[in-house]
């Protein structure tokens, strides 16, 4: 077990060798990057968060021109899967880029400038309220928005704590992860280890989907009244299946719905978006799923589980974050 | 003493069947270290042993227990389980 331990270790070990021998010593990106994670965090932070519109305003065109890549794959995408008008996705694509510039923007708040933020709307929180009874939680599904994490602290804010599932490698920064495929060794060695634990701040206590007592850890917390939020429009667990979601097959997650068989609990879908500056939340009434017959029930619980990401998503596309994957955009 | 511990073996087994629908013996339950070793165990499946166990042997399994490594070592298991009040 130790031997094997080792020789994984130094497999990780040739492999980052291998990519950092690739790289080249400085990009435009690590230059951005250091820009991005020194002054500009802290004039945020002598500002504070109320000036975050005012430099949404000004970082947005630089947004653009840093995304352009994106932003093309986004709008191919949302052409394709949507089925809208080239110039209403170009729209709806140029929305999303400015939400991935608030959210890059926010993500670089210091934690205590956050309680000065905007706070968070929050609908239908009635629906939580029933869902919720002693001894039973709640599994709330959520589409993969730009605004989470600042939802999140919103509702923390407002007394509402969820714990996310969320999927965090155990070296997060790795070579296949396409953000870093542009920066050199100076980010590579030296400014990697200080952009996650900078993102991550914000979302303190998770249980990561690679955690092998993950899903006990999920039941020990919806037994105690907790909640648990789960995100199924991305694969990466055992429980993937290839479905159809938004006019194309693709890996998605069911382990909610195995997650609410077994332990009871109801799925409550909560959708985030920005209007305008404004995080929303909103939460819905719990899906109607049923249990009790096989495969066919399983079937139709799935498709109940998509129908309601895809409306939520027809409505908000530009609030998607992944719109970016080539896989959408490109497949 | 040796009979309970028989029936508990026993019950492992019901458990086992009816979660996760893997056919293993007592005799093979007691030879091996760990429930993994004889059936494959995703993380549902984790889940529906768990609350397969808890439902079995009408008990709530304390949070601190709840991970992989102490549900699928079978002797710890039924160590645990043997302790519980009757």
């Amino acid at each position: 077990m130790a031997a094997g331990a080792q020789a994984s270790k130094e497999s990780v070990r040739h492999t980052v060798a291998a990519a950092d021998r690739e790289r080249p010593l400085v990009t435009w990106l690590d230059i951005a990057f250091l820009i991005y994670y020194y002054p500009l965090r802290w004039v945020l932070a002598i500002l504070g968060s109320r000036v975050l519109d005012l430099v949404q305003f000004c970082a947005e065109p630089l947004g653009r021109v840093l995304q352009r890549g994106d932003l093309r794959i986004a709008e191919r995408g949302m052409t394709k899967l949507l089925e809208v008008a080239p110039e209403q996705a170009r729209a709806m694509a140029r929305q999303c880029c400015a939400n991935r510039v608030r959210t890059s923007l926010w993500e670089l708040l210091p934690d205590e400038h956050a309680p000065g933020a905007r706070p968070v709307r929050i609908e239908g929180r009635e629906h939580l309220e029933q869902a919720l009874q002693p001894g039973r939680g709640a599994v709330l599904v959520a589409l993969h928005c730009l605004a989470k994490r600042e939802a999140r602290a919103g509702l923390q804010r407002a007394g509402i704590e969820y714990l996310p599932l969320i999927h965090l490698t155990k070296s997060h920064v790795n070579d296949r992860d396409p953000r870093y495929a542009g920066y050199g060794r100076l980010l590579w060695r030296f400014a990697r280890s200080r952009l996650h634990p900078m993102l991550w701040t914000k979302m303190s206590g998770y249980v990561a989907r690679m955690d092998p007592d993950a899903v006990l850890k999920i039941m020990g917390i919806l037994r105690d009244g907790g909640l648990v939020m789960v995100s199924p429009d991305v694969g990466g667990t055992s429980s993937v299946q290839p479905v159809r979601f938004l006019n194309s097959l693709r890996g998605m997650s069911t382990g909610s719905l195995d997650i609410a068989r077994l332990t009871g609990c109801p799925l409550i879908p909560m959708w985030v978006w920005r209007s305008g500056n404004q995080c929303v939340v909103e939460f819905h009434e719990p899906l109607r799923v049923c249990f009790d017959g096989g495969e066919e029930t399983r079937e139709s619980n799935v498709r109940v589980l998509i129908e309601a990401m895809e409306r939520q998503l027809r409505a908000h596309p530009e609030q998607w974050e992944l719109w970016d994957q080539r896989v959408l955009g490109e497949s | 003493m040796m009979d309970g511990l028989q029936n508990l073996w026993e019950r492992l087994e019901r458990v086992i069947a009816g979660a996760l629908g893997a056919e293993v013996s007592c005799v093979e339950l007691r030879q091996a270290a760990r429930l993994d070793d004889l059936v494959a165990l995703d993380s549902v499946a984790l889940l529906e042993f768990t609350i397969g166990v808890e439902r079995e042997f009408s008990i709530r399994i304390e949070n601190q227990r709840l991970n992989r490594d102490f549900m699928t070592d079978l002797p710890a298991l039924v160590a645990y389980l043997s302790q519980l009040p009757t």
